[in-house]
């Protein structure tokens, strides 16, 4: 295994292009790099299928980084999906460094208000009224 | 460099290599890597042959010094799995920065309902420690 502070052939920036797989090594090398350069913490899950295509599951508030960080569009409402079981997943896709990049957050049911607002950068404020509804008292906050 | 990219450099390596040379059956974007804070997965995918699926599996598990991959059948979905795996701290050497001994470790590929194994992977079947199921 090459050492990451020497330059090695695989440490060229590879070349965009999505007509050739990049390969495996290539990927993780590029990610080896990324979070040296970086303060992002580890994926819970990190995949790579097939040599050209980088997956990352993450913690909800780590979402926003990583996907900065692998230059894809930042995580908002729109990209929350819910399954029938209530789990969220929010999930932002897009190139990165020549091969399709994934990222994403899982967030369970129950958790779904902070830990959402945490992935995509906002936070839902509730109180909860004498009357035990819940109400919203800032529906958007930075 | 964090702990889990450093393993997923030497896994992604030792694949490259394997390739490299030829020794697996299969092209590498038939391979999915996947790596966790406890657990190492390789599956072999795509629509290679299923001879050439099992030649890949076991190439990869041999690398890792794995133990010999064997059936197992899932009671979930009745597919066949063809897996090889090990246990933290069994097997697999710690060589290092890059070592699995710690890892779960997991080689597999499936069967889908159209194919059949190859006869030597049934023979092996016998020797599968129990099966899922």
């Amino acid at each position: 295994m090459s050492d990451l502070t020497a330059t090695t052939a695989a440490d060229q920036a590879p070349e965009a292009t999505t007509n050739r797989p990049l390969g495996l090594d290539a990927i993780a090398l590029g990610l080896a790099r990324l979070q040296r350069d970086t303060a992002l913490s580890d994926p819970v899950t990190t995949t790579i299928y097939g040599g050209d295509e980088l997956v990352v599951c993450v913690a909800p508030e780590d979402l926003r980084a990583w996907a900065h960080a692998l230059g894809l569009p930042a995580p908002g409402y729109a990209d929350v999906l819910v399954d029938d079981d209530g789990w969220r997943r929010i999930e932002v896709a897009g190139d990165w460094d020549g091969c399709r990049a994934r990222a994403y957050a899982l967030v369970p049911p129950g958790d779904a208000g902070v830990l959402v607002g945490r992935a995509i950068g906002r936070y839902r404020v509730v109180e909860v009224a004498a009357d035990g509804a819940q109400v919203d008292v800032a529906a958007v906050r930075p | 460099m964090s702990r889990l990219t450093t393993r997923m450099r030497v896994l992604a390596n030792l694949i490259d290599e394997l390739d490299l040379r030829g020794a697996i059956a299969v092209d590498t974007a038939d391979l999915l890597v996947s790596i966790d804070a406890n657990s190492c997965t390789v599956q072999v995918a795509g629509f290679a042959p299923i001879w050439d699926r099992v030649a890949a599996a076991r190439t990869v598990a041999a690398a890792l010094e794995m133990p010999a991959p064997a059936i197992h059948t899932s009671a979930a979905d009745d597919s066949q799995h063809f897996t090889s795996r090990t246990v933290p701290d069994r097997t697999v050497p710690d060589s290092g920065a890059g070592g699995w001994s710690d890892f779960y470790m997991r080689v597999t590929t499936i069967l889908s309902l159209s194919e059949s194994w190859p006869a030597d992977v049934a023979d092996v079947a016998g020797d599968a420690e129990g099966g899922e199921s």
